[in-house]
This record gives structure tokens, C-alpha cells and sequence, in this order.
């Protein structure tokens, strides 16, 4: 009798291995089930409330500097506007004299960052905004430059979690603003932030700037990704590789602004 | 009863602290997991059926946390863990110093292997270089941490 418990005991172990390891392979086989994804939203929205306190003492200490940041970027930000809004007109007067659709629009939500995960396999952020906000899924993020942070992944109630760009799983279609080549635009770990298989005749040099190029629903086109950094040697190819340096930096993300397509 | 609700309270505080500090112990772009310290400290200390069952529901918290997008993988790793960990359970004290840590770093490797290499398995890094510059790193430098915090804790010991 005695030494059946043990034995018993190491099988009732064995057992329970047996079961959570099932079911951990049943959860990864079915990551995309909504039952699955409504998990995720309720932890993401337990674990907005548990940032709220820490976020309300942050607050207190940099808003006054905030505030001055933003005057001074106001003031900057609306005369670049009035430039603008002179060139958007004359664009538009033209574009519509030449017959061109209307661009699609987008309004903005504004939302703090609760929280940023960081590794070598993803990369992740949390803000406070979620469906109950107007946040859809697979929506576009930016910052407050407007330059290309990512996309919203998943969403709960009041919480969105939003894959960064440096995410290994993200894409985005890109456009080099001077040659207008097109591509898209990756993450690896071994080269950093890459656009692969441009036609070796593109014209990129260094310090051109890259914007999305609007082929998607996510991204408007003409938001800000960043600059060439470098060009691949093309070697027995007909594609080379363009490596770009991120505008955005994730490390100092404190909001984000989330475009919602107007219907 | 009261030691699930007091292990489980730890866990949730431990997974809150390497979820808002966790950069802090970041150097060169890794990041250590105090979870699966906690949960190897769990499986040799307390009980191999929590360090399971906590390790599953605590892993599938860090996965939906994190975004990735093998929901369920930090719970199949973190569970395996606490089942081996759990397997000298008041046994440790009786096996030599050097080959306990040399277990240490096992359940670390086991753990890094399931949540490194299957996630990175599609990534352009040739296997050498995750083994050489992700895997051994963060299970040295985690290593480094358990031992640290195994010693003040007095586990292993007389």
C-alpha cells in the first residue's frame, strides 16, 4: 500500500501533464477561434485596469511638459497646415480636372499606450481604446508625427493590442517616395527592417524617404515609414534588397493615434 | 486550498512585475523570465499538479499579452516545466549542488527551446544563430537570475 501511492501520485501528475499539454497544442491549432480571441480580449482588458493607477501618477508628472511640446508643435503644425490645405486644394482641382476618384478618409483615435512587449519573436503594444471606442480590427496605427507604428491585432471592449512594425509577422506595402518603386516592407531579425525583391533597375539611393503606398484598407497612402539606409549589391539577381531605417521609435511611444475609415 | 490561492496570488505578481519591468532586466535585447523561475521554484518547493496548472493558465495570460501569434505556446512550455521541476519535488535537497544547477539549466532550455526556437522556426536566422545568440544567452542570463534568487530563497539547500 505504501508504495502505491507514489505510483499513484506520479500517474495523477503524468495525467494532469497529458491534459494541459492537450490542451495548450488544442490552443495553438485553433489560435484564430472567436471563443479564443474573446479570451484574449477579457485578459487585455483586466490588465488595462491594472495600469490605470500607474498611468494617472505618469500623467501628473509630465503634463505640464507635454503641454509646452504641443504648443510649440501646434503652432508649427498649423502653418505646415495652411501650406497644406493651399496644396491639397490646387491638388484636388487638378485631380479632378484630369477625372480621378476621391481618396478614401480617415478619422483618428487618440489612445495612450498602457503597456509594450518587446522580444526577439513579436512585438506588441497595448493601448487604452477598444470597439466600444470606434477601434476596428486591422486598423492602422501611427504616431504623433504621423509615422507607421502598426496595426491593431486584437480587440477588447476598451483595450486594443496593436503589432508593431518591428512584429516579425508584420508587412506593409511601401512606396520609395523619390523613384516611386513599390514593395514590401518586412522585419528580420538578421537585416532589420527590409524591402525585398525591387526590381534591380529601381532607382533608391540612400535617404530616400519611404511612405505606405495605400495598396491596402489598413494604411492610407503618404504616411511616413522612415529612410533608405541601404541598397543590397545586386549579385546573379534580377531584385535587390533595400534596407530602411524606422522613423518611429517604439521605445518612446506614450500615445498613438488609430485610423478609423469613415464610412 | 490556501496554498493555490497564495501560489496563484504570487504567480499574478510576478507575471505583473516581468510584464511592467521586465525591460528593466533587458541587456543587449534579452529579456530573462522570472515566470519560468517561479515555476520551476513552484514545481521543486510546492507541488507539481499547481506548477502545471498554474503554468498553463499563467502562460496563456503572457501569450495573450504579448501578441504572438502561437496563442497557447508559453502554456505548453511553462506547463512542461512545471511538471519536471515538479518531479524533485523535495528531492533537490538531496542531489549535489553542481548537478541541480546543471537541472536548472535543463528546465531552462526545455522552456527556451519550446517558446525561442518554435516561435523563431520561420525567421531568417540560420538554427546556429538563435542557439548561439537568442537560446544559450537567455538561459545563461535567466540562469544567472534563478541561481541568484535560489540562494537567497535558500531552495536546494540544507
Amino acid at each position: 500500500m505504501a508504495t502505491s501511492t507514489p505510483a499513484i501520485s506520479r500517474y495523477k501528475s503524468l495525467g494532469n501533464l497529458i491534459a494541459s499539454v492537450a490542451i495548450s497544442l488544442l490552443i495553438i491549432a485553433s489560435n484564430s477561434s472567436p471563443m479564443l480571441k474573446q479570451a484574449r480580449g477579457l485578459v487585455l482588458e483586466a490588465s488595462a485596469y491594472l495600469y490605470v493607477p500607474i498611468q494617472w501618477v505618469e500623467t501628473i508628472f509630465t503634463i505640464e511638459k507635454d503641454y509646452r511640446d504641443l504648443q510649440q508643435r501646434y503652432i508649427k503644425a498649423q502653418i505646415e497646415l495652411n501650406k497644406s490645405q493651399t496644396l491639397a486644394k490646387e491638388n484636388l482641382r487638378l485631380r479632378n480636372m484630369l477625372g480621378f476618384k476621391g481618396e478614401k478618409s480617415f478619422k483618428v483615435v487618440p489612445a495612450n499606450v498602457l503597456s509594450d512587449v518587446g522580444s526577439h519573436t513579436m512585438s506588441s503594444l497595448t493601448v487604452d481604446q477598444g470597439s466600444l471606442d470606434g477601434v476596428a480590427l486591422l486598423s492602422g496605427v501611427v504616431d504623433a508625427k504621423a509615422q507607421l507604428v502598426g496595426k491593431v491585432v486584437a480587440i477588447a471592449p476598451h483595450t486594443a493590442l496593436i503589432q508593431l512594425v518591428n512584429d516579425k509577422n508584420f508587412r506593409v506595402s511601401v512606396r520609395e517616395l523619390r523613384s516611386r518603386d513599390v514593395g514590401i516592407l518586412s522585419f528580420t531579425l538578421k537585416s532589420g527592417y527590409i524591402i525585398q525583391d525591387v526590381p534591380k533597375n529601381a532607382e533608391v539611393i540612400a535617404g530616400d524617404s519611404v511612405v505606405t503606398s495605400g495598396f491596402s484598407d489598413i494604411f492610407p497612402e503618404h504616411i511616413f515609414v522612415g529612410w533608405v539606409s541601404e541598397i543590397s549589391p545586386v549579385v546573379e539577381d534580377y531584385v535587390k534588397t533595400v534596407r530602411v531605417d524606422l522613423a518611429s521609435n517604439f521605445n518612446r511611444l506614450e500615445e498613438v493615434f488609430i485610423l478609423k475609415q469613415d464610412d | 486550498m490556501i496554498d493555490i490561492l497564495k501560489y496563484s496570488l504570487l504567480g499574478f505578481l510576478v507575471l505583473i512585475f516581468q510584464w511592467m519591468l521586465g525591460d528593466v532586466f533587458s541587456i543587449m535585447g534579452l529579456t530573462p523570465s522570472f515566470m519560468v523561475i517561479f515555476i520551476i521554484y513552484l514545481g521543486l518547493t510546492n507541488s507539481q499538479l499547481l506548477a502545471i496548472w498554474l503554468g498553463f493558465f499563467l502562460g496563456f495570460i503572457i501569450d495573450s499579452l504579448t501578441g504572438t501569434h502561437m496563442l497557447g505556446i508559453t502554456s505548453l512550455a511553462l506547463t512542461v516545466v512545471g511538471y519536471l521541476s515538479g518531479i524533485f519535488h523535495g528531492r533537490i535537497v538531496r542531489i549535489p549542488v553542481v548537478v541541480q544547477y546543471l537541472l536548472y539549466a535543463g528546465f531552462l532550455l526545455v522552456y527556451f527551446i519550446l517558446t525561442v526556437m518554435i516561435s523563431l522556426q520561420d525567421s531568417q536566422w540560420a538554427t546556429g544563430n538563435i542557439v548561439f545568440l537568442i537560446l544559450l544567452p537567455k538561459t545563461l542570463y535567466t540562469l544567472a537570475l534563478l541561481s541568484g534568487i535560489f540562494i537567497v530563497l535558500r531552495v536546494g539547500g540544507e
